[in-house]
């Protein structure tokens, strides 16, 4: 899970990076509009299957064209994108909450939560990339809910351990020491001074964890692990329509194959203009 | 010497853990193993169930079971597959190697364009050159390496007919041949990381006095570049190389799915899918063993590099 | 002469507006003259040695002349410049640590622009080095050329710095700081060595120091650089005594011990 490493950006360059900025947050709004009003919009039903019109192509009642059942692509990709965008929505929230209450926890105590919190990270990169999701699921099979919570599980250390940095220089502050002698308790400090001050700096990271979350599930869905037939999860959508590809059927999986990396294109260019403010901002 | 055996010491002790990991995620499954063992409902006799619990020793504790499979797996015994009914040990001498020939093959590619391309990057710093090589390698490692590679079946092997369309190819040049595609996908996902980390490293060595020593020696562009910038710059380099690869490996299970290759990734799909218990574990395992060896080696290594690593113990 | 910068100015262009630092320098050397540079750090000292050799990139906007053994470096093409930094003239910069590749044996090192600039045989090369190890006063030079710089003190890597700048017989030396990162006895050693080598081979010698009393005790003419600009030149004979601008004499009065001894 190696996280981005992001390109430091020249002056020369804002004015095309700011172009790509606009861009991409207009595309992701046309997604995220597709993913709140797909099934309203969607001139067909995602799984309504049509045996008189398997493999359509583009155009003739079918924008984009059929798949192997003849269900319309691109309702399905428009009913699709809920799932596909709330999942890593879902996973970074709970991987969130846990990560950061780990990683604030850590900070303020010390101690053995400390040194068990470096354990559990320590033997957590010893797998790489998906290999502890894809033992979870081994475990507790296949399905989107064991998907979104393994890569909850997977991502809480890392954003543990990023927290746990930033609240150690946070808890530095002189204020900490003023609020304690207020005499209000390590929970009150945490919560109302430290997690409030340490969300800017969460966010970005958040926005560069999206895409890669984003990416992980897709190739669970891919590999059958995350959502399950008949949704229309777009790795899921690739998975099915990859049995065309040879009788020369490309749109099927190749669509949403290209939605889900112009998805994650457009969020890591913002992730990094987003990086770029919050580290003007010191 | 002594930070060698500490090195190796601390990856056993994780190697331990990690396997105690896996051994009991499975060991909490829910469900009784022995309905996958069995299959056949019908002969889920009460006799028959005591006996195989026995021969698989599942009656016996949590540590007494790891015991058994752990000292087993040192000795190259890694149980019998439920799904194939054969010995897991024999699956994975199959098709272990079809994995590390792709990971080698894409790893060739990935070191030669990802270095080639920061090397570029660096010479020609700030300049449109290095702006599309960034940009571009960025926007490529952004692909899902599934989507990538059906994108590249779908453009040179169905409508260009240039590489098969599955499958790994029966040895040989016709190996190579077929794994072209697979191995292109890997790669392509790792150029950003490997070009990124030689620019940088390389434009640091750039500004460094020893750098301008060589430039003012009338040392032609080219030699300064190759001997003084580039030979300074290897460590994070080969660091960074050595890690990407060790990640290939478990990177395997995607793109061999795509392509249809029975390599230990697909295998793992597959063994998941029939929860085949015996060769999840054993897959799980050759990864983080193939990953931790690898990491652990170049750690080793980089001082034969770098002469100036032997005084500062560098640990990772 | 072996250098004759005129009307040298310097700028950097960094973002839009373009930084000036250096304004109109004049410095000559002939053979056998040891000239001193002398400025606090950032009046310029070190950038006007890597502008008359051409270190620098687009970043800078050089004019005015640098005739370097009679090439002007200003309007000679690349090679031209690489040409004049092979043959006549060589850089001794203040960290010998950091000026040798700390990846590379010392030997290799030096051999380097022998074989790839000159084109000398290998065993040749190295036997040049031996001899000019030996020359700068090294022990063991066979072992030296094995070690990697980490191995050596700062001494003794100045001292292999040297012999490296030697090895291609160049008319001209440029040392910048090359004696400062060193102990007061090493120093005097290395300078006692300089002067023997501009006697013996007839080399001029540009010294760049922050030190005006070490260059008053050793240098023929002195030019006192502040803030990219020249702002007094001291003569033989004389020398301090004539100083006059104000930034001279507080230099001068700096360390008054030296000064006293300076002046005699």
């Amino acid at each position: 899970m190696t996280a981005l490493i992001l390109p430091r950006l020249q002056s020369k360059r804002r004015r095309s990076t700011a172009l790509g900025t606009w861009v991409s947050a207009a595309f992701l709004a046309l997604v995220t509009g597709a993913a709140l009003l797909g099934p309203v919009l969607a001139p067909y039903d995602a799984d309504e299957i049509d045996f008189a019109a398997i493999w359509a192509g583009p155009g003739g009642g079918h924008l984009l064209g059929t798949d192997q059942l003849g269900r319309d692509l691109f309702s399905r990709l428009l009913i699709g994108a809920g799932e596909t965008l709330i999942g890593p929505v879902l996973l970074l929230v709970l991987a969130t909450v846990l990560g950061v209450t780990i990683g604030v926890v850590a900070a303020w105590r010390g101690g053995w939560v400390d040194t068990l919190l470096a354990r559990i990270t320590d033997v957590m990169f010893a797998f790489p990339g998906l290999l502890f999701v894809v033992l979870v699921i081994a475990v507790f099979g296949k399905g989107p809910v064991t998907a979104i919570v393994a890569l909850a599980l997977a991502y809480a250390p890392v954003i543990a351990k990023y927290t746990r940095s930033l609240a150690l220089s946070e808890i530095a502050r002189p204020y900490v020491d003023a609020y304690r002698v207020q005499g209000i308790g390590g929970l009150g400090i945490c919560l109302r001074a430290i997690v409030p001050n340490l969300l800017p700096a969460l966010v970005g990271y958040l926005v560069v964890l999206f895409g890669e979350a984003l990416m992980s599930l897709a190739t669970l869905s891919f590999l059958g692990f995350g959502a399950q037939p008949p949704s229309s999860e777009w790795g899921l959508m690739v998975q099915e329509g990859q049995a065309g590809i040879i009788q020369g059927h490309f749109l099927p999986t190749l669509i949403p194959g290209a939605a889900i990396a112009l998805v994650v294109i457009a969020v890591n260019i913002i992730g990094v203009r987003v990086a770029d403010r919050l580290l003007a901002k010191g | 010497m002594v930070r060698a055996l500490r090195r190796v010491g601390g990856m056993l002790l994780t190697l331990v853990i990690a396997s105690f990991i896996i051994f009991a995620a499975m060991y909490a499954a829910p469900g009784d193993p022995v309905t996958f063992l069995i299959g056949n409902p019908e002969n889920l006799t009460p006799e028959r169930i005591a006996s195989v619990r026995a021969q698989y020793h599942l009656d016996e504790p949590l540590l007494a079971q790891y015991w058994h499979w752990a000292s087993g797996v040192v000795t190259g015994d890694f149980g019998r597959s439920f799904q194939y009914h054969q010995p897991v040990g024999d699956i994975l001498a199959a098709r272990v190697p079809i994995t590390l020939s792709l990971v080698a093959y894409a790893s060739i590619l990935f070191a030669i364009g990802g270095i080639g391309l920061g090397v570029l990057a660096a010479v020609r710093r700030g300049k449109p050159t290095d702006t599309a090589i960034v940009g571009g390698t960025t926007l490529a490692a952004s692909i899902p390496s599934f989507v990538l590679g059906i994108a590249l079946v779908a453009l040179f092997a169905v409508q260009l007919r240039w590489f098969p369309v599955a499958g790994a190819g029966s040895g040989g040049a016709e190996r190579v041949w077929a794994l072209t595609l697979p191995a292109l996908t890997l790669a392509i996902g790792a150029l950003a990381i490997v070009s990124r980390v030689t620019r940088q490293s390389m434009i640091e060595q750039f500004s460094s006095e020893h750098v301008e020593a060589a430039r003012a020696t009338g040392l032609a562009e080219r030699f300064v570049v190759r001997d003084h910038v580039l030979r300074g710059s290897w460590g994070p380099i080969i660091t960074m190389v050595a890690l990407v690869i060790a990640s290939m490996i478990a990177g395997t299970v995607a793109v061999e799915t795509v392509f249809g290759i029975s390599g230990v990734g697909s295998l793992l799909v597959d063994a998941i899918n029939t929860h085949d218990f015996p060769v999840v574990q054993s897959v799980l395992l050759f990864m983080v063993i193939a990953y931790m060896v690898v990491t652990t080696v170049v750690d080793l290594l980089l001082p034969v590099l770098d002469p100036r690593i032997n005084r500062t113990a560098v640990s990772a | 002469m072996l250098l004759e910068i005129e009307q040298l100015h310097l700028s950097f262009v960094a973002g839009d507006t373009p930084a000036h630092i250096l304004t109109g320098i004049d410095v000559d050397v002939a053979p056998g003259e040891l000239i001193g540079l002398v400025g606090e750090s950032g009046s310029g000292k070190s950038t006007t040695v890597r502008a008359a050799l051409r270190l620098y990139g687009d970043e800078a906007e050089i004019s005015g002349r640098i005739l370097l053994d009679g090439v002007d470096m200003v309007q000679a093409d690349a090679t031209e410049q690489r040409r004049v930094r092979a043959s006549s003239v060589a850089l001794v910069q203040q960290d010998p640590r950091a000026a040798l590749n700390p990846v590379r044996r010392i030997g290799d090192s030096l051999a380097e622009r022998l074989v790839k600039v000159h084109g000398m045989r290998r065993a040749e090369a190295d036997e040049r080095i031996l001899t000019l190890l030996t020359e700068v006063g090294l022990t063991h030079p066979e072992r030296r050329m094995r070690q990697y710089p980490h191995e050596l003190s700062g001494g003794m890597l100045q001292r292999v710095v040297i012999a490296g700048a030697l090895s291609t017989d160049p008319k001209l030396i440029l040392a910048d700081e090359a004696t400062s990162a060193l102990d007061v006895t090493t120093q005097a050693e290395i300078i006692a060595m300089f002067q023997r080598q501009i006697r013996e081979r007839g080399l001029g010698m540009l010294f760049i120091t922050h030190d005006l009393h070490l260059a008053g005790a050793i240098c023929d003419r002195i030019h006192v650089l502040q803030r990219g600009e020249i702002v007094e030149t001291l003569q033989r004979p004389g020398l301090f005594d004539a100083a006059s601008h104000p930034y001279t004499r507080t230099l001068i009065e700096s360390a008054p011990a030296l000064a006293r001894k300076g002046r005699s």
